[in-house]
């Protein structure tokens, strides 16, 4: 199984072996360090659990128990493409851990703007959990 | 005022520019012309055109620092407002009210190069980015709310600088002897106080919340607004920006706003190279400290807010905050409590430490 980005609704960008991820529709935002982040730019480059294991020495349970949190946290989705290149990425030891915070899903429901699908109509924003 | 001048909408059948721009020349024509305030924001050329006078004190004064003669615009802003002119929006659309209870869009979008919202209060933000117009509406010059006043026109602003691939940001910045600090961080982190403490102690002040950040070729802040937001106690920490808040009957249940142009106009400049980002922390101590941080730590305090707060802006300006935080240097400033204290320290940075 092979995974991408949940674009337009996830962005992300790796920084000085963190991997910072923004959901854009519900609010929260991700901290994906060292293994993690190593973890995070192989399964968004398309990567599967197998072939990530081979290549930067993961468990293949504990690497596959962090694909399933970033599924739940609707931060990737299935892939049909092939793989992308992933260069000069060196293993980190450790296990992958993904650390969310909530603190500015507030700024969301405050900004009343809709976006724009591609049909043409904007779209409301979901309602944070527990309202 | 200048004479009307038909808007250059003929070729944009059924466009957002057509419906609404239309509204905006009755309601100018009926408010005795356009009332123009030409800007620059960095490099791009703005024009606001008021139908009439009565949005122009309020939302123009923030902008009185970026003042330009010249004529043509790269981005023109319409505004007016029902109260002044009589000119509602137009009939075709859902009343503002029903709108926003419902989260309903307000109006059918026929590209990917215009959007449109309604505030709560209501109001109406567009931007035609085919005809770089922005168009802005509120009921009365009397319901804008503080964040109106002193991040006016914000979401267009955004739109239309992201075309520029500039990026705005949820930031304050200050600056020392050519030198600028952006001052990162969500709401309560001691962003403003920090901006205003340093404003008061003389450094340059290019914002407490909104700056705009321009990559090419270096990395630089533009200032936005010459204005201040108040809240009472930072009122009550910043007694010398009292005699400018504009809105006194809101301090209490919003903020104040005090715009600072032209009483600070020679420590207001319109953009700075950066030198550094610092991230805030309020810690209680007496002493303000500023230690290195590492770059993700200050993308973390950067760009969740401002992503966010400007959730349908340019989705790729996290990738713009990132290349911000590879190539300046980031710091801690760990906020003591005596205000002249973190003035001097971030004055010392900028003068000795920051490279």
């Amino acid at each position: 199984m092979r995974y991408e980005v949940n674009k337009p609704d996830v962005v992300d960008e790796s920084v000085d072996g963190e991997a910072l991820i923004v959901h854009l529709g519900t609010g929260a935002y991700y901290s994906a360090r060292g293994a993690g982040d190593v973890a995070w730019q192989l399964i968004a480059a398309g990567k599967s659990v197998e072939e990530a294991c081979q290549s930067h020495s993961f468990e293949n349970s504990v690497l596959a128990a962090f694909v399933e949190q970033l599924l739940a946290e609707e931060l990737i989705r299935a892939r049909t493409l092939p793989p992308s290149e992933v260069n000069g990425l060196v293993s980190v030891p450790g296990e992958p851990q993904l650390e969310k915070y909530t603190d500015m899903q507030e700024l969301l429901l405050l900004d009343p703007i809709h976006d724009v699908e591609e049909a043409g109509w904007p779209r409301a924003k979901p309602a944070a959990p527990g309202t | 005022m200048t004479p009307l001048s038909t808007p250059q909408t003929a070729e944009i059948p059924d466009s957002a520019q057509e419906i609404f721009g239309d509204a905006f020349v009755r309601a100018a024509e009926v408010s005795g012309g356009v009332v123009c305030m030409p800007f620059a924001l960095g490099p791009v050329r703005f024009t606001f055109e008021f139908a009439g006078p009565a949005l122009r004190p309020p939302l123009g004064a923030p902008f009185e620092h970026l003042r330009t003669e010249g004529a043509g615009a790269d981005v023109t802003i319409r505004a007016w407002d029902t109260e002044s002119t009589g000119v509602q929006l137009p009939a075709t659309l859902p009343t503002p009210g029903s709108v926003y209870a419902q989260s309903l869009p307000v109006m059918r979008e026929e590209s990917d190069c215009r959007w449109a919202y309604f505030r709560p209060d209501p109001g109406l933000t567009l931007f035609d980015s085919r005809t770089r117009t922005g168009i802005y509406w509120v009921p009365a010059a009397s319901s804008l709310t503080y964040g109106d006043i002193a991040g006016g026109f914000r979401a267009i602003i955004a739109w239309a600088m992201a075309e520029r691939r500039m990026q705005f940001l949820h930031s304050a910045a200050v600056a020392y002897r050519g030198k600028g600090a952006l001052i990162v961080g969500a709401s309560g982190s001691g962003k403003s106080s920090t901006a205003l403490a340093c404003l008061l102690g003389g450094l340059e002040y290019l914002g407490d919340d909104h700056c705009l950040l321009d990559l090419q070729p270096e990395p630089r802040v533009h200032s936005i607004y010459a204005a201040a937001k108040l809240h009472d106690a930072q009122l009550t920490r910043f007694p010398e920006l009292d005699p400018f808040v504009v809105n006194r009957e809101r301090v209490a249940p919003e903020k104040g706003v005090a715009i600072l142009y032209p009483p600070f106009a020679q420590l207001l400049p319109r953009t700075r190279p950066l030198a550094a980002v610092l991230v805030p922390q309020i810690t209680g101590e007496s002493t303000t400290v500023i230690e290195p941080i590492g770059a993700a730590a200050a993308l973390a305090a950067l760009a969740p807010s401002t992503l966010l707060q400007m959730a349908s802006a340019d989705r790729g300006g996290l990738s713009a905050m990132a290349e911000l935080v590879r190539r300046v240097p980031c710091y801690r400033l760990r906020l003591g409590t005596d205000r002249e204290e973190i003035c001097a320290v971030v004055t010392r940075f900028l003068e000795t430490g920051a490279e």
